[in-house]
């Protein structure tokens, strides 16, 4: 019980200490040291997936936080995804290691199908990413929702994911430690508000900068809308 | 004489695989590689790879070897423990190839030549090999091929009308002067069907062009699990399963009806893991596809199939059966719940009991596991995924990219347990330039479309060699951006208008 505490105590003092452990270290850590589900939900949550771009990184925190599901206004075409590849990029880019979080990214059945070459040159490895096209997500994954080895789930352009979807997505996030995005392919207003997703942005060309992409919290981050040139997330 | 293994282009293993060899126990040696097997004739063994196709391809990789050793040695091993000596004579006649008479016939010619396998159809030694196959042997094949119709008591058919129409082919070809099947090879099936008869066309058909149209594909309404149905062919070929030993089966009596998941779920746990204790399972054999058949109240049958993309040992999931319980949820719902889906408000005819029949199965021979079971051989994380896989009712897609220029040809879906490579600089960097999005079929913008920039990116050769006459030879790709500031991956026709290919991120 003692060498309990004092692993989470001494855990946390690290983490607000600002020492960068990769989450599955920390998973592992207290898996074999016995620290409580709840108090591993409460470290993890400090851990963050940093993108290697500072501006990205400050503008959430720090990075982006484990065990939340974040929800993305990104109308297609737009170049609102390379913020989320550029995370994705980041993830698992420690050369000839086995893979810290494997991305399980799913996007509807329709006639718009994927380019894996285009992914990869954007700096994903293929090698950690399964793709799944399905139009029932929530149905079809469940078993992949349910499991901790997909850590990074990406649901791209669902066409329904109700209220309680969005709970048990908030729940397995949570549980699992994972970041859960969806990104939709409309901007994301307040009027219609989401009380599982902890982070709610919108991604936007800049009109009067086109090369410049806009990055508006709609929930969860008091900052000021972030400017980023696309050529550096390229 | 040719020596050693087929290099193993495309890395994956073909559909079908025949052993001829006068071995006491072929059938059983036969089915250390796949549970479906046919007895062809005396000594020789047809064997469907299909079912676990998948799963040798991934061991190889696993253990760095090549396919096609792996099986010799997962045979030999056979062999060795059925006290069978003739190992060595057993994997010179191993013939792979996509179809199964083009099997048989190659397997035929081999015998005759007086050559030794291993032989793979895709091999430009191979393919050499069917095209020098003499009608002599064609006839022979054929006339085994008539009598496993005959076998296989197929409606309507009759054997004596199949054997004069040979004997009318073989009038044919003496009356050409033909000696091999090949100088025909431009001879369409449809004239075959018109003067020979439909069998005839069939097998002409298979001998040069495999089944790649004819083959009865996977999906079927249990959504796209991906696995293969028992029956090889739409009625063609006259498969006949072997089976030396009845299958393993559990039964249960219900106490009173039900009709949803959650009221028989403990009891299929419980029957799942009774299955696991079958000593036929016991011994580490893996489960490919399991029948549960459901007894009804109104006294009919409902055939349910749980099916794994993967070999899965009910015996490592004893008391949770987390992913046979995944699988025959899915199923299910997808076949016994939606069975009356036609009829407002009808519930469904509930259960009094089932069969859990154990349909195929494989015996993994030592070679395929070690003390540690897969774990010997490879990572964790592989173990978790095929886990999760098999769990799953889709199949999870995963890519690797080649060198080609074309978008649509720059990518492949990965096989398990293989490692993406980087791609080199040229295509790399025209990779960068691409959207991430393509459409299957390019799509064509309306007047109201029209984009409101466009900007030349790249100029790509058409595989002009694969369209029709009069083609284009090359397309030039532009990036056009919309009103909406959406952009996309598209090219310009010959009258102007847009033709959108892709949708960047």
């Amino acid at each position: 019980m003692s060498c309990r505490v004092s692993l989470y105590g001494n855990l946390s003092h690290l983490v607000s200490r600002g020492v960068v452990l990769s989450a599955l270290d920390l998973h592992t850590l207290c898996s074999t040291f016995g620290v409580r589900r709840g108090d591993q939900a409460s470290l993890g949550s400090r851990f963050k997936l940093r993108s290697g771009l500072t501006a990205l990184d400050d503008f959430f925190g720090g990075g982006m936080a484990f065990g939340i599901v974040t929800e993305w206004g990104v109308p297609l075409g737009c170049g609102g995804r390379h913020i989320v590849l550029k995370f994705l990029a980041a993830a698992n880019s420690r050369p000839g290691v086995e893979a810290d979080y494997p991305i399980l990214w799913a996007y509807p059945d329709s006639p718009l199908g994927l380019n894996p070459p285009a992914w990869q040159a954007l700096g994903i490895d293929l090698q950690h990413i399964a793709f799944a096209r399905t139009n029932a997500p929530m149905h079809d994954l469940k078993a992949a929702l349910l499991d901790p080895h997909y850590r990074l789930v990406i649901f791209d352009m669902p066409l329904s994911l109700s209220r309680d979807d969005y709970g048990f997505l908030a729940r397995q996030a949570r549980a699992q430690q994972k970041i859960i995005f969806v990104l939709h392919n409309q901007l994301l207003s307040d009027a219609r508000g989401n009380a599982f997703a902890k982070l709610r942005l919108n991604c936007t060309r800049s009109r009067a900068a086109p090369a410049n992409l806009i990055v508006t919290p709609v929930r969860g981050l008091a900052s000021q809308p972030l400017s980023l040139q696309l050529e550096g997330l390229l | 004489m040719r020596g050693g293994w087929p290099s193993d282009q495309g890395g994956e293993l073909l559909d079908y695989l025949v052993i001829a060899a006068s071995v006491a126990h072929g059938a059983t040696l036969a089915l250390a590689l796949s549970p479906r097997v046919m007895c062809w004739s005396e000594n020789q063994w047809l064997i469907d790879l299909r079912p676990t196709r998948h799963y040798w391809t991934v061991q190889a990789r696993r253990r760095g070897v090549k396919v096609g050793p792996l099986l010799q040695m997962v045979l030999a091993e056979a062999a060795a423990q059925s006290g069978d000596s003739g190992a060595e004579l057993l994997s010179e006649s191993l013939v792979f190839a996509p179809c199964p008479w083009q099997a048989l016939l190659l397997s035929a010619h081999l015998k005759e030549r007086g050559l030794a396998g291993p032989l793979e159809l895709r091999e430009p030694f191979s393919q050499a090999l069917l095209r020098q196959l003499s009608w002599i042997v064609w006839f022979d094949v054929a006339k085994e091929y008539a009598a496993a119709l005959a076998r296989s008591k197929l409606y309507g058919f009759k054997e004596e009308r199949l054997r004069k129409d040979l004997s009318n082919l073989e009038r044919a070809v003496l009356r050409l002067g033909q000696k091999h099947p090949a100088q025909m090879v431009d001879a369409s099936s449809q004239s075959f069907r018109r003067r020979f008869g439909e069998h005839i066309a069939r097998l002409w058909q298979w001998t040069f062009d495999g089944v790649a149209k004819d083959v009865k594909t996977s999906k079927n309404q249990q959504g796209s699990l991906g696995f293969v149905e028992e029956v090889a062919f739409a009625s063609a070929f006259p498969w006949i399963n072997v089976v030396i030993s009845e299958k393993p089966q559990v039964v249960r009596h219900l106490e009173y009806p039900v009709w949803s998941w959650e009221q028989l779920v403990a009891a299929l746990t419980t029957d799942l893991d009774r299955l696991a204790d079958i000593p036929a399972l016991a011994l580490g054999a893996a489960v490919v596809r399991l029948e549960w058949i459901l007894h009804l109240e109104d006294l009919s049958d409902c055939r349910v199939t749980i099916a794994f993309r993967h070999p899965h040992s009910l015996k490592a999931e004893r008391g949770a059966q987390k992913t046979a319980l995944s699988q025959a949820a899915h199923s299910f719902e997808a076949v016994y719940l939606r069975r009356r889906q036609d009829v407002i408000f009808a519930a469904p005819v509930p259960l009094i009991g089932w069969s859990l029949v154990v349909a195929e199965s494989l015996a993994r021979a030592p070679t395929a596991t070690d003390l540690f079971g897969d774990a010997g051989f490879c990572r964790a994380s592989e173990l978790t995924v095929e886990r999760i896989d098999n769990q799953l009712h889709i199949a999870l897609e995963r890519y690797q990219v080649t060198s080609d220029w074309a978008a649509e040809g720059a990518f492949t879906a990965k096989l398990a347990g293989s490692t993406t490579a980087s791609l080199a600089k040229p295509w790399s960097a025209l990779a960068a330039t691409r959207p991430l999005y393509l459409y299957s079929e390019p799509r064509l913008l309306n007047a109201r479309e029209v984009p409101l920039q466009a900007e030349f990116i790249e100029r790509t050769g058409e595989v002009w060699w694969q369209r029709p006459e009069g083609a284009l030879l090359e397309r030039n790709y532009f990036l056009i951006q919309s009103r909406f500031g959406q952009r996309s991956w598209a090219t310009k026709g010959e009258a102007g208008e847009w033709w959108v290919h892709g949708l960047f991120a």
